[in-house]
């Protein structure tokens, strides 16, 4: 044990480098600050815009607009100027949108004529604050067209509620979940669900790869350093040089991830913080989820967590098993490539659609892949179903204890030294 | 006292027979030198012998021990210097050998002690508290030989120990490795500097193609071949 604890210290430090630590410090300012910044991007955006109007009409109707305007979370700034001066105002006074109140435009509505309003939005750039600080050409739009035409019907059917005429049948939508139910619609629920647990995928497959990486590093620097033979020869057993080298590499994935984490929850904070569903907001969505038990307890936190742990472990013995035929660091990182593909399946598809909904032969295949169960996994987990996460869970025990077996040989015999992959133009040729 | 023993030892790889047959034995205290062209079959022969390749056939004792059943307890025992064996960089000379000294020693004491001998053998002065992967290629061989020969192991295993250095640095790990077998040490090194290891061998086995031409004293060696040196013995012996 005592020799054990100095190989797995020697490896941790020969993991945690500058040219590590240096990138991770960087990566993890770099994602706070745009989370920072697309977060007050975001609360600007929910801020009242400034728009330039001109009336040449200037009659009761368009005063009528351009009140309602102003009730529609935009600040009016009336100028009575031709067309020309007032580019000429909105560019020196930097508002981004004009608005052009024709004359004629009450004539025109009480003739039920077809009106033309002239909107001008000043485009800096493409950028999403560029789009952002301009105004939604169809919201000033729905507000102008809302108020003339509560107008056509306020004046045929006196004392009615124009929006009872226009909307006759309201709907009132629920969600069940098992035996609970909550009045939301499965759109708010499905997107609710899906960014409260982005987060879940992008952990799982980070983690997973870094993991990979670290082992494959660790084995094939020894191999290239040329350490290794002389490792091989000390008095320590050869699986405590292999056990310290997949538990230091696990350690390690997983302190790094948990630092890409933090960067990354700031950075999500910021793009995801105040936006609203529908109608609903983000504390009334989380209550809703909680409602229909559409949330983590802590069992599913358990039961994630046991995944996920095994699917580091079949990663760090299936990486060992290809680190050792691998002549250097650079073609180690090569040989891990199926394992990035295999974590690409599960990653990608956890996006796009629900696992378990899947054709049974591409579900079979999902199944065969270790790395797909803790993704099956988290999409389980949310609708209580523990079983098919169990399963999984011991399929990626009988998987790992087959490749750490396989890794163990390949430690314990001549083909530590003598296994090499040569990557040549695109051809991998054992010896 | 004869402490190895190599019985009929065979290797082969895939369609290649690296090691055929060959027998000799070391006696304690002696510096036996296994010199042949590149591709003769030393260090798999060393590699085999330090436990980190299994023979295809044949038998091995060292110290009494077999090394089929017992490579725990003769890697205990034995150190093995690979020709081309390099150090982790991004530690000091000193860290280096502290790690490798952990590995042997029983305690922190034991530890400082092995430490202590590896700074005498390897003379690095100051910079043992530097980076590695600031040192030169010489004083890293140093380092890696004062490394194998810190714990006074029984037998040290060393393939070809001054390759790729220049004359002032091979003649001082020569010096070394002269020196220690006076501490008790039995050395088996191989080389294809055939004159190199004249100087530094008590007894030499001539190997070519995987099989062992000769063995015996330089002296008698070259008696019988008629040979001004040993480089001149091996053209013979291949004749």
């Amino acid at each position: 044990m005592r020799k054990f604890l100095i190989l797995f210290n020697k490896e941790i430090k020969s993991l945690i480098t500058i040219q590590l630590i240096l990138p991770l410090i960087i990566m993890v300012v770099l994602f706070s600050f745009i989370g920072s910044f697309v977060s007050e991007q975001v609360e600007k955006e929910q801020e009242p815009k400034k728009i330039a109007v001109v009336d040449y009409d200037d009659s009761i109707l368009s005063n009528d607009v351009i009140e309602s305007l102003k009730s529609g979370n935009f600040i009016i700034d009336k100028v009575s100027l031709s067309k020309e001066e007032a580019f000429d105002y909105v560019k020196n006074n930097n508002i981004s949108t004009l608005v052009v109140i024709p004359s004629g435009f009450q004539d025109n509505v009480n003739r039920f004529f077809q009106n033309e309003i002239e909107i001008y939005n000043i485009m800096k750039g493409i950028s999403f604050v560029d789009i952002s600080s301009s105004v939604s050409t169809q919201i000033i739009l729905s507000s102008i067209n809302e108020i003339i035409s509560n107008r056509y019907i306020s004046e045929e059917f006196i004392g009615m509620n124009p929006n009872i005429i226009k909307n006759p049948v309201k709907i009132k939508s629920y969600v069940m979940v098992k035996d609970k139910i909550a009045n939301t619609t499965v759109e708010t629920i499905t997107g609710a669900v899906q960014s409260q647990n982005l987060i879940i995928p992008i952990i799982l497959m980070i983690v997973i790869i870094f993991s990979s990486q670290m082992i494959v590093s660790t084995i094939a620097s020894e191999k290239e350093n040329k350490t290794l033979e002389t490792l091989l020869t000390m008095p320590i057993n050869r699986t405590s040089i292999l056990f310290s080298k997949m538990l230091s590499s696990g350690v390690v994935a997983l302190i790094m991830s948990a630092v890409y984490m933090i960067g990354f929850k700031n950075y999500m904070g910021g793009i995801t913080g105040g936006i609203t569903s529908g109608t609903q907001t983000s504390s009334e969505l989380s209550k809703i989820l909680v409602e229909l038990g559409l949330t983590f307890n802590a069992q599913s936190y358990i039961l994630l967590g046991i995944s996920l742990f095994f699917a580091i472990l079949c990663a760090l013995s299936l990486s060992t098993i290809l680190a050792v035929h691998a002549e250097n660091v650079q073609s180690a990182q090569t040989l891990i490539t199926p394992i990035t593909i295999l974590l690409l399946i599960p990653y990608f598809l956890s996006f796009f659609a629900d696992l378990n909904s899947l054709p049974l032969i591409v579900r079979i295949l999902l199944f065969l892949i270790p790395f797909s169960h803790p993704f099956i996994a988290s999409q389980n987990l949310i609708f209580g179903n523990t079983l098919p996460v169990i399963y999984g869970i011991v399929y990626m025990a009988i998987f790992f204890v087959i490749c750490l077996i396989i890794a163990t040989k390949i430690f314990s015999s001549d083909r530590i030294l003598t296994a090499k992959i040569k990557i040549k133009r695109g051809f991998i040729k054992s010896r | 006292m004869t402490v190895v023993s190599v019985n009929n030892l065979v290797k082969d790889y895939a369609n290649l027979r690296a090691v055929d047959n060959i027998s000799f034995t070391i006696e304690e205290g002696e510096i036996f030198g296994l010199i042949g062209p590149n591709g003769a079959g030393k260090t798999t022969t060393l590699r085999i012998m330090a436990t980190i390749l299994t023979p295809t056939s044949g038998d091995i004792k060292i110290f009494g021990y077999d090394l089929k059943s017992e490579g725990q307890k003769i890697r205990e025992i034995v150190s093995y210097l690979p020709e081309e064996a390099g150090a982790y960089k991004n530690l000091t000379g000193l860290d280096y050998l502290n790690f490798m000294a952990s590995l042997y020693a029983n305690n922190k004491s034991e530890k400082d002690k092995f430490v202590e001998n590896a700074i005498d053998i390897a003379r690095l002065e100051d910079r043992i508290k530097d980076k590695i992967s600031t040192y030169s290629k010489g004083m890293v061989r140093k380092l890696l030989l004062s490394r194998s020969l810190m714990y006074k192991p029984k037998l040290a295993i060393l393939d070809e120990p001054t390759s790729g250095l220049d004359v002032i640095n091979s003649i001082e790990i020569r010096k070394i490795i002269k020196s220690f077998t006076q501490n008790g040490t039995t050395v088996l090194l191989s080389s294809h500097n055939m004159l190199e290891v004249e100087f530094l061998s008590d007894r030499i086995a001539l190997i070519n193609k995987g099989k062992i031409l000769v063995e015996g004293k330089p002296d008698d060696l070259k008696k019988e071949y008629n040979a001004r040196n040993i480089e001149e013995v091996f053209i013979g012996a291949i004749q």
